[in-house]
């Protein structure tokens, strides 16, 4: 079994997808036997079992990059590939045609859709339209995180995200004091829309106040300048903490020292309406209640440890977000519902049941298959 | 193949080489990058393969940061004149090679070096430049 990821898999904004694909390639490897991934970086293609590298060539062009996947997928007696989706070209239809021709299942993994607003170059975007009207000639199967019956022709099966429950302790509850602690742990990009949070504690701190509010940002991207200088403009250094990038152990930390916790904000601005990131299955994994502002296909929006807001650009409501602390307060024993949804609902084992159950069909289809 | 397609795949190729050796230019400039790269890589004693453009900038880049025992050219020479890197050719780093990282630079023909410097070297001891700029250090 190998998992296709074009990209580089240890980029410092890729720790999710990393996260994901690791996961992912477990269960894979719990029913296939050895599970493979590759990454892309440096002009280097590498191969990795288990997360360490046991091949890496220079790959200048997508040509060459293809041609290694192919190559080791012949030396390693591959015969399943899950493929994340990065666009449509000629050379990647090519590289599905030769998949068909060698008999090798494969499951293309659309992480959104639509993902039109996400692509900056219109150039890229021509040529993807173009081509990916030729996927559903060479792949049978296909995944995403929302509700379709069909993506490009190609019939679909929808996922929830995933979380490893392992590598997610539960956070240890505060203790109630006078102020209510906010933390967002991502990669800061547009999608996140952390300056709402920003401005609604802007206008909250205008006004009277009785409750500090503090938000406190852990991770790094582009988007980090823009909320530094958010947080100068409005004046908000005694509220806002940029925590940059930081260990496990403390984040762990950090999670314990915390009462609620924000998920993605900014979908409107890739002209999204669903998703399913692994950002909330995390936070609910610890046991920590949350903010969101899209519609989430695991969640229906009415869950008594999250709070839905719009997805749009307003500022977050400092008054809602009090009484939702308030209220999660006044419940207590939430951290078992989360937990307990994450463990039905959310391990990877559950969300890939579809991938499996394809895969081996497609094994009984075709009895030749070795791995 | 037919015609058409190859000379696709050859203009593909060539404007790949070209792009990114132009962006690992650019990383070389970044003193920062250059310095976590090092250190991750563990370089302490070095040669270059490489005397053109982006065996020079190497070069540059490395000042101060690791020791580089010389820039390596299978014409003995560099693109451009510099007067404080060590050239050697091909054969003198047969002579005097004793088990340091090699950087590979030029891009185009990574392969054929490669396949020369194995005949001697150590294959983990030999490193493509995109590599030591960006790839997984293990």
């Amino acid at each position: 079994m190998i998992y296709v990821f074009l990209g580089d898999l240890f980029a410092d904004d890729c720790i999710g997808v990393r996260k994901k694909v690791f996961a992912q390639n477990r269960v894979f490897a719990k029913n296939f036997g050895q599970a493979y991934c590759t990454s892309y970086s440096g002009q280097m293609m590498y191969l990795l079992q288990d997360g360490k590298v046991i091949e890496k060539e220079v790959a200048i062009t997508k040509s060459d990059c293809n041609n290694w996947v192919l190559h080791w997928i012949g030396k390693y007696g591959i015969r399943r590939a899950y493929i994340r989706y990065m666009l449509s070209d000629k050379w990647f239809i090519k590289f599905l045609k030769e998949l068909k021709e060698r008999q090798i299942a494969v499951v293309l993994e659309f992480p959104t859709i639509p993902y039109e607003g996400e692509v900056s170059s219109k150039s890229v975007l021509e040529i993807d339209k173009h081509y990916r009207e030729e996927l559903a000639d060479y792949v049978e199967q296909c995944t995403t995180f929302d509700y379709m019956d069909s993506v490009f022709g190609i019939p679909c099966a929808a996922l929830v995200n995933g979380v490893d429950l392992s590598r997610h302790p539960v956070h240890k509850l505060r203790k109630p004091d006078d102020k209510i602690i906010l933390i967002a742990v991502a990669t800061m990009c547009k999608w996140h829309g952390y300056e709402r949070v920003i401005k609604g504690m802007a206008g909250y701190y205008q006004r009277q106040w009785d409750k500090k509010i503090i938000f406190r940002l852990a991770g790094e991207g582009p988007e980090t300048e823009k909320y530094r200088n958010l947080t100068e403009e409005y004046n908000l250094q005694e509220y806002v903490e940029f925590l940059g990038h930081i260990d496990k152990e403390d984040l762990d930390r950090q999670y314990d020292d915390a009462d609620i916790a924000v998920a993605s904000l900014g979908f409107y601005k890739a002209d999204t309406e669903y998703g399913s990131p692994i950002k909330t299955r995390e936070y609910c994994a610890r046991g920590i209640p949350f903010i969101y502002g899209y519609e989430d296909i695991g969640f229906t929006g009415k869950e008594e440890y999250a709070l839905k807001v719009t997805n749009d650009g307003t500022p977050i409501d400092m008054g809602e977000v009090i009484r939702f602390y308030h209220k999660m307060q006044e419940r207590g024993f939430y951290v078992e519902d989360m937990r307990d949804y994450v463990l039905t609902a959310c391990t990877w084992d559950n969300i890939l049941k579809p991938v499996v159950d394809f895969f081996i069909k497609k094994d009984k289809d075709s009895p030749s298959c070795v791995q | 193949m037919d015609f058409e397609e190859k000379l696709l795949e050859q203009y593909v190729r060539d404007y790949d080489i070209a792009w990114y050796s132009y962006w690992m230019m650019g990383r070389l400039l970044d003193r920062k990058l250059v310095k976590r790269r090092v250190e991750l890589c563990g370089l302490e004693s070095l040669y270059i393969y490489g005397g053109g453009f982006l065996g020079i900038q190497l070069h540059n880049a490395l000042d101060g940061m690791a020791d580089i025992k010389a820039v390596v050219d299978k014409n003995g020479s560099l693109s451009v004149d510099a007067e404080n890197i060590r050239v050697i050719s091909l054969d003198n780093l047969k002579k005097e090679y004793s088990g340091q990282k090699i950087i590979i630079t030029p891009v185009k023909y990574y392969q054929a070096i490669w396949n020369d410097l194995s005949k001697f070297a150590d294959k983990n001891n030999l490193l493509y430049l995109g590599e030591f700029l960006e790839g997984i250090v293990s």
